[in-house]
């Protein structure tokens, strides 16, 4: 009897406490899990419209955050306009001041495979194209909804901007890059030509499809964006006509900003076309554009001393009539030196908007496409559309010949210096990198030149790829 | 033989005892203990069913013939006495020391019958702890076991590292247990007063019963409970002061020498670079924009013109300008805190119920300006026996709150508002408050005196180094504060089955809550812009740990045998919430609904859970023979379900060498015991909540018009699954000279299998890893700890203790990348396989330039394979360096002496044979604009020092001279003194009187004194050595009382 009761104790306590396989599946209480998402999609149809629009804004949210390559607390990481910034201080325009963040790319090590900088250019644009790609695939080939229609030929356009970025700076000659779609993985580096094609694809289908879409707001891609990655395409791989011609229709509707002392940072600018609505959720603090860039700002440019200025030569290129010569120090003041931009200035709590397309460039760009495409006349008209609103003594150009070419390239780097275009046009127009010349304001750790064409402007492939896909096929030169 | 054994045991009793005829008497006597005459306890003629009890008074008389033997018997405690010609034996109990009994998994065990590695620290020890939470007071004290205080922030937790390098990616933190339950809380609300003893359990056959979490090892605390007794009560309390304990580095403290050192610096960054002047039209220049150039400091605080500050032919200072002002931020912002800690309690029972219950308050200002503590604890601990002893059941209930005032970067880092960083990285020459540029104090309308943030409002001028800052006005403007509430209550029931069988129930609730205020002032700082900012947020975890345990133990002639099944389960859930606002009404309310703007607002959360099924076997054979096994199957809820269920095992011998009869006639060995051990342990803290499983991240906005917006931010990995660690351990206990000298030491090999690693994926697909157990590891080393009591009188006693631990830690097996040795670089090391965890891989200095002062770094040319030196940082190569942070040795050594009623214990810690990377020097050698100087500027390269053996420093070190390179490694070797306590225990017969059983006065030092290899380089601070800007530890001096009655 003493026995049974114990024996009923124990069967008792143990069939109590002993739990059931449930007791160890718990769900995050932070982030949603893979299955979670899974049976989401599977309970309705509507739910893969929530599911796709939610990836691709929580992209649109990714260009602009911080910390995109996951290599911890790199304040020089904070998306696409970091790239801008690091790419314009590798070219002859922009001069860093102190060695702080960024200092990687205006002393060229940020190229060599074993830099973050690199790793973190790489990894960005791959995670762009993912993203893209992860919608892509669940959107049928031809698709009926509206929406669905817009949201493939935005996510095609975002995937065609990625690669271009990548491609130019990867490139080695007809070296491309490893390309993955919706439908194809390839992981070794397939020829340059290939990704070109695919860029021209992706942004061609997308201005097809975009055809009727009328954008919440100008965070969204539209038409007019697409035609402007177009022109930007076809100016870079020589098709002038069709550069003109999108740059053209890709700022209809735009017409150059009157007031250029607003500190470019509100997307509510009459001439931006595409940007990012930077507020209280998406600021990045001090890992942010204007924390580097606004001399005046109160971040590391403006606390530490970090300043961003403008090449003496460009400097002195301006006209002293050009309104845009305010932009920068012509002597120290307020604390600044000479050459310091006040053009960057943000007014808010890092809440500064960035801009990643505007008229101006699309003026520039059709200008350029006309004179290199024999229409001098047409370039000229361009420029003076935009540069009489800079400069009111301005006139119509009298120049020809290289002469033209030569001041509608130095206006676009005097219009557009911080916006990410530098480097690329040094690249594009073959100039050399030339820091070391009598009076130049560049400072000591970036004091040397280059060649044109130097494989420094080549970036080399992070060793993170290298390590992890023996298929790749090469690395670009040291 | 038998007469002889008695006559030799009769010899030990008593010296002077006279042989006697076998004749029945009456004796007579009075027994006692400590406390007083004992009621009722029992008198018993050995062999006999004679037995009596003692009256209210104590005394007792019992028939008895000389030759036999009584025992004393009195609530657990006894004694024996052989009855000899006297007819009166006065007998006082003593408590029974549980020295020999150590609290192992899931209950005691005698120390002899150990077969692993445990080591006790008893109360004792304890109370000499003044910190607030006891592990920091643990350095150097128990072999093998490595502890780290991170900072001198009272009450924050050290790092603890158990044998080596416990894992790369894991968590490699070893698991808590207090009172037999895996403690989820924070050590720091424990009272160190309310420990019995902490047991460190550092090998398989320990730990193995905690196999599920204990592979980086198992501490053990267990709280006090009531003995057996009247109720004794215990007050201490001791009152001090915190100062800094380690001096700041030897950086410049003088104006004028900052105003000289910063001319040369600029003289010789004109020299070079772009502006290439020669050495006389560098210094004229240096001189004219010392203050004022594009590299000028701005601030000029002597009363004679910009310009004339420095003599460019000379290099020093004017000799007629005197100082406008003179504010050093240290003596504002550091200083002497008040330091009080006093604990009650009282404790004692008797047969059916015993009690404890303790009161603890603390507080510690620490030496920096608002970063005190305040602590309130308290504990009751109730054990009954019901129902003749079949069944007991008791309770823990434990409380704590802790009030703590922290301060921006006290953890480390380059914040510019952390006065850590602050004082010892900003110039001498800028002053705390602020002033126009002839010296006059500027006003704000109110007309107080305005802090300088550098921002040159009134008249001043721009500060170049850390504009818009000022550390001692946000440190007492700011409010951060941690209020962690920790409520830790255990109930249990234990059931006597049948006679050896026991079944025990427990219960354990655990409730964490934190919760963290903060308000940066809208007055100075980083917050100015945004108005002011103010944040709360509160974390809640609740963890309920339940127990039910089958204890067997039978002894059946010389065989003993205890068995335990257990079953276990843990759920634990998190639960958090933060909101954040800016653009406060209030400058000084750290209200979040009082302030205007929405910065954020999140919520969520982790939850875990675990259920394991474990049983354990000791055996041992004629107390000579142990083993001690044990197996253990966990599930975690961290886990797939196809591979969340690990199973993990120990099992380990000893053999009590002194035990055999060859040895007994060894008169001076007490001792001797051989053990080896082998096990397996798992460790599921991968670090990722939920690792098999693809992560999104839901991003916020207040745009109510676009899509939930989400990201694939981690990629899960349904094949991961338990780290493991297989553990050997093999060594000897050894005690001689009447247990006067006591030697233990120990080889271990530990091995970490399925190390967890981000298995490195090509970027171009979107994700550059996957988690996954990859990777081997092992440690193998071994330690030796030695006591010996030198001296051993009645009124004179000196003991020394010493402990030392070696480990060689490689890694075996990493993830395959197509690297030599499948290498990583991670930050300053290098991981390779056949290398350790922490072997450092940079830059290789390879002296000065005596031409031009650059420095020369060693580099692979390519074209000839040759190895080369160049002037350029950025070509030359990075080597694995020949060191590694890993110290050869670690440990610590001390003594106690009594002396009458003085008591003296002095504990050293030490560690030699590793390197660590000092960046704080680099940084001061290699300043910004406005950026302080280490005083070793006066060793590097400049025009008139050519032969200097530092390279020459330019302003912001444009050319990386002082980048990370092997100039930065300096040796990680350290001695300290830990602590010293010196106490007086007052005559007995003196505080009898005052009705007290005891009273002592004390007092204790902690932190005491440091030898590095640097002044200001505390290798302490980090398990690798490297520096850091973080609060420097505290010392504390107290006087204190403690009384006994």
């Amino acid at each position: 009897m003493k026995n049974f009761k114990i024996l009923l104790i124990l069967t008792l306590s143990f069939s109590l406490f002993s739990c059931s396989e449930d007791f160890l599946n718990k769900d995050s209480r932070n982030n949603v899990s893979g299955d979670q998402i899974i049976d989401l999609a599977n309970s309705s149809p509507e739910a893969a419209l929530t599911i796709t629009n939610g990836l691709e804004s929580g992209n649109t949210l990714f260009i602009n955050d911080f910390n995109t390559a996951g290599n911890g607390n790199i304040h020089d990481d904070f998306g696409h306009m970091a790239v801008n910034l690091g790419l314009d201080l590798m070219s002859n325009d922009m001069v860093q001041y102190q060695s702080h963040w960024f200092v990687n790319y205006y002393n060229y090590t940020a190229r060599n495979e074993n830099s973050i900088r690199t790793d973190m250019i790489w990894k960005f644009y791959y995670k762009v194209i993912y993203n893209m790609n992860s919608i892509l695939k669940f959107l049928p080939e031809d698709i009926a909804n509206d929406d669905l229609r817009y949201l493939k030929a935005r996510c095609l356009a975002m995937r065609g901007m990625a690669y271009f970025n990548l491609i130019r700076v990867y490139g080695n000659g007809t070296q491309g890059i490893p390309m993955y779609t919706e439908s194809i993985i390839e992981p070794s580096r397939v020829a340059t030509s290939t990704i070109v094609s695919l860029i021209e694809d992706d942004l061609t289908t997308a201005h097809q499809l975009i055809d009727g879409f009328n954008r919440p707001s100008k965070v969204a891609i539209d038409k007019n964006v697409v035609s402007g990655l177009l022109a930007r395409y076809y100016l870079e791989y020589g098709n002038f006509a069709q550069a003109a011609s999108y740059a053209a229709q890709a700022r209809t509707g735009y017409s150059p900003m009157t007031n250029l002392n607003d500190g470019f940072n509100k997307i509510s600018n009459s001439e931006w076309m595409w940007g990012a609505d930077i507020n209280t959720n998406t600021s990045t603090y001090y890992a942010s554009y204007f924390s580097h860039m606004g001399n005046s700002n109160a971040g590391y440019a403006g606390l530490l001393g970090v300043y961003k200025n403008i090449d003496k030569r460009l400097y002195d290129a301006i006209p002293s009539t050009d309104s845009r010569k305010t932009a920068w120090f012509d002597g120290p003041s307020q604390g600044l030196p000479q050459y310091a931009n006040t053009k960057y200035f943000d007014d808010t709590d890092f809440e500064g908007d960035y801009v990643f397309m505007r008229a101006a460039e699309m003026y520039l760009i059709e200008a350029e496409a006309k004179a290199l495409s024999g229409d001098e006349t047409g370039a000229k008209q361009v420029l003076f559309d935009l540069i009489s609103t800079r400069d009111s003594s301005y006139t119509l150009s009298t120049n020809s010949g290289a002469n033209l070419l030569n001041e509608i390239r130095t206006h676009r780097r005097i219009e557009l210096w911080g916006e990410g275009f530098a480097f690329y046009d040094m690249k594009r127009w073959g100039v050399e990198l030339k820091r070391n010349y009598p009076g130049s304001n560049h400072t000591s750790f970036g004091f040397f030149d280059y060649p044109s064409a130097s494989q420094k402007f080549i970036f080399q492939i992070p060793l993170s790829e290298i390590n992890a896909n023996p298929t790749l096929g090469g690395q670009n030169p040291f | 033989m038998r007469s002889k054994f008695k006559w030799i045991f009769t010899l030990l009793v008593a010296f002077t005892m006279q042989f006697s005829f076998a004749q029945e008497k009456t004796v007579t006597g009075v027994v006692s203990d400590e406390l007083g005459p004992a009621i009722g306890a029992t008198v018993t003629v050995k062999g006999t069913k004679n037995v009596v009890a003692t009256d209210f008074d104590g005394k007792y008389s019992i028939n008895a013939k000389s030759g036999d033997v009584l025992e004393f018997s009195y609530l657990g405690m006894k004694q024996t006495v052989t009855v000899g010609a006297a007819n009166s034996y006065n007998v006082t109990l003593k408590s029974v020391e549980l020295k020999d009994l150590v609290v192992t998994a899931y209950g005691t065990q005698k120390k002899e019958s150990i077969t692993g590695s445990i080591v006790e620290v008893k109360s004792a020890e304890l109370q000499k702890v003044a910190s607030s939470n006891v592990m920091q007071g643990m350095v150097g004290k128990v072999s093998g076991v490595q502890v780290v205080n991170n900072n001198g922030m009272p009450g924050d937790p050290p790092v603890i590292r158990f044998r080596g390098i416990g894992s790369i990616n894991a968590s490699a933190a070893p698991l808590y247990v207090v009172d037999g339950v895996p403690f989820n809380g924070d050590i720091a609300s424990i009272n160190n007063f309310d420990i019995e003893s902490i047991s460190f359990l550092k090998d398989a056959s320990a730990a193995a019963l905690y196999g599920n979490r204990g592979a980086n090892g198992v501490i053990i605390v267990t709280t006090k409970k009531g003995k057996k007794g009247k109720s004794k009560v215990m007050f201490d309390s001791k009152v001090g002061f915190s100062s800094r304990a380690v001096k700041e580095y030897d950086i410049l403290t003088s104006q004028k020498d900052y105003y000289e050192t910063y001319f040369s610096a600029l003289k010789t960054t004109l020299m070079f670079g772009p502006t290439n002047y020669d050495q006389f039209t560098a210094a004229n220049i240096a001189s004219q924009e010392l203050i004022t150039g594009s590299q000028g400091l701005a601030y000029n605080s002597y009363n004679v013109a910009n310009n004339a500050l420095i003599d460019p032919a000379t290099g020093k200072l004017n000799p007629s300008a005197s100082l406008l002002y003179d504010e050093d931020y240290a003596d504002y912002l550091f200083g002497e805190g008040l330091f009080t800690q006093s604990v009650f309690n009282i404790s004692g029972g008797d047969e059916n119920l015993s009690h404890f219950f303790s009161l603890g308050y603390e507080k510690n200002e620490g030496y920096v300006v608002n970063s005190g503590l305040e602590k309130i604890t308290t504990r009751l601990k109730l054990d009954s026996s019901v129902l003749g002893g079949k069944l007991k059941m008791g309770g823990n209930f434990g409380y704590s709150h802790l009030m703590q005032d922290y301060l921006d970067g006290y953890t480390g880092g380059s914040t510019y508002s952390s006065p850590f960083f602050w004082t010892r990285t900003n110039a001498p020459i800028y002053p705390v408050y602020l002033y126009d540029t002839s010296g006059n104090p500027i006003f704000n309308s109110s007309g107080t005196h305005m802090f300088d943030d550098g921002t040159g409002f009134g008249a001043a001028p721009v500060r170049p180094f850390g504009s818009l800052q000022n550390p001692y006005a946000t440190a007492i403007n700011d409010i951060k504060k941690y209020q962690t509430d920790n409520l830790f209550v255990s109930a249990f029931a234990d059931v006597k089955l049948f006679e050896g069988l026991n079944f025990v129930y427990s219960a354990t609730g655990d409730l964490f809550n934190q919760n963290d205020r903060s308000l940066d002032t809208p007055l100075y700082g980083d917050a100015v812009n945004a108005g002011g900012r103010v944040s709360y947020s509160n974390s809640r975890t609740f963890s309920l740990t339940q127990q039910q345990l089958l204890k067997y133990t039978r002894e059946f002639g010389n065989h003993s045998v205890d068995l335990l099944l257990g079953h276990e389960t843990l759920d634990r859930r998190t639960d958090f919430v933060a909101a954040e606002r800016s653009k406060l009404l209030l400058p000084d309310s750290p209200y979040v609904n009082q302030a205007g703007v929405l910065q954020s607002g999140t919520g969520g959360g982790s939850t875990y859970s675990l259920e394991g099924y474990f049983s354990r076997l000791n055996y041992d054979y004629d107390n000579k023979y142990y083993i001690n096994a044990s197996i253990r199957k966990d599930g975690s809820s961290r886990f797939h379900p196809d591979n969340r269920w690990g199973t993990f095992y120990g099992v380990g011998a000893a053999w009590r060498v002194s035990q055999e009869k060859f040895m007994s006639n060894i008169s001076w060995l007490d001792e001797f015991k051989l053990k080896a051990s082998y096990g397996e342990q798992g460790n599921d803290n991968l670090g990722l909540e939920l690792p098999y499983l693809d992560q999104y991240t839901v991003s916020v906005t207040t745009d109510t018009s676009l899509p939930v917006s989400f990201n694939l931010t981690q990629l899960g990995n349904r094949n991961i699954t338990w780290e493991k660690k297989a553990n050997f351990n093999a060594g000897f206990d050894l005690s001689l000279f009447d247990r006067r000298l006591n030697i233990e030491a120990e080889y271990f090999k530990n091995e970490v299998d399925d190390m967890l690693f981000n298995r490195p994926l090509p970027p171009s697909s979107g994700f550059s890893s996957i988690p996954d157990n990859v990777g081997t590891m092992q440690n193998v080393g071994y330690e030796v700890t030695i006591d010996a009591e030198l001296i051993r009188r009645k009124d004179f006693s000196f003991s020394v203790n010493f402990n030392t631990t070696h480990y060689e830690n490689e890694i075996t097996k990493l993830p395959f990348n197509g690297q030599e040795n499948n290498r990583i670089v991670s930050g300053l090391y290098l991981r390779q396989e056949g290398g350790s965890v922490y072997d450092f891989y940079m830059r290789e200095f390879a002296g000065v330039n005596p031409l031009t002062g650059a420095a020369l770094f060693w580099m692979d040319d390519t074209a000839t394979g040759q190895r080369v030196v160049t002037e350029n940082y950025n070509q030359a190569t990075q080597y694995k360096i020949d060191k590694s942070a890993i110290p050869d040795f670690y440990g610590g050594f001390g003594f106690n002496t009594t002396y009458k009623g003085f008591d003296l214990g002095v504990n050293f810690a030490y560690q030699f044979g590793g390197y660590g990377y000092d960046s704080i020097y680099m940084g001061a050698m290699s300043p910004s604009r406005g950026e302080n100087f280490h005083t070793d500027y006066s060793k590097t390269w400049s025009v008139d020092n050519v032969g200097a053996s530092l390279p020459r420093v330019e302003i912001g070190d444009p050319q990386n001279y002082y980048a990370t390179s092997t100039l930065g490694l300096v040796k990680s070797d350290y001695l300290s003194i830990q602590n010293i306590s010196l106490g007086y225990t007052l005559d007995n017969k003196f505080t009898s009187k005052l009705g007290l059983s005891s009273l002592r006065l004390y007092s204790l030092v902690d932190n005491v004194h440091l030898w590095s290899n640097r002044q200001g380089y505390d290798p302490r601070l980090s398990l690798t050595g490297g520096s850091d800007n973080k609060y420097s530890l505290l010392r504390t001096v107290s006087f204190g009382m403690n009384v006994q009655f």
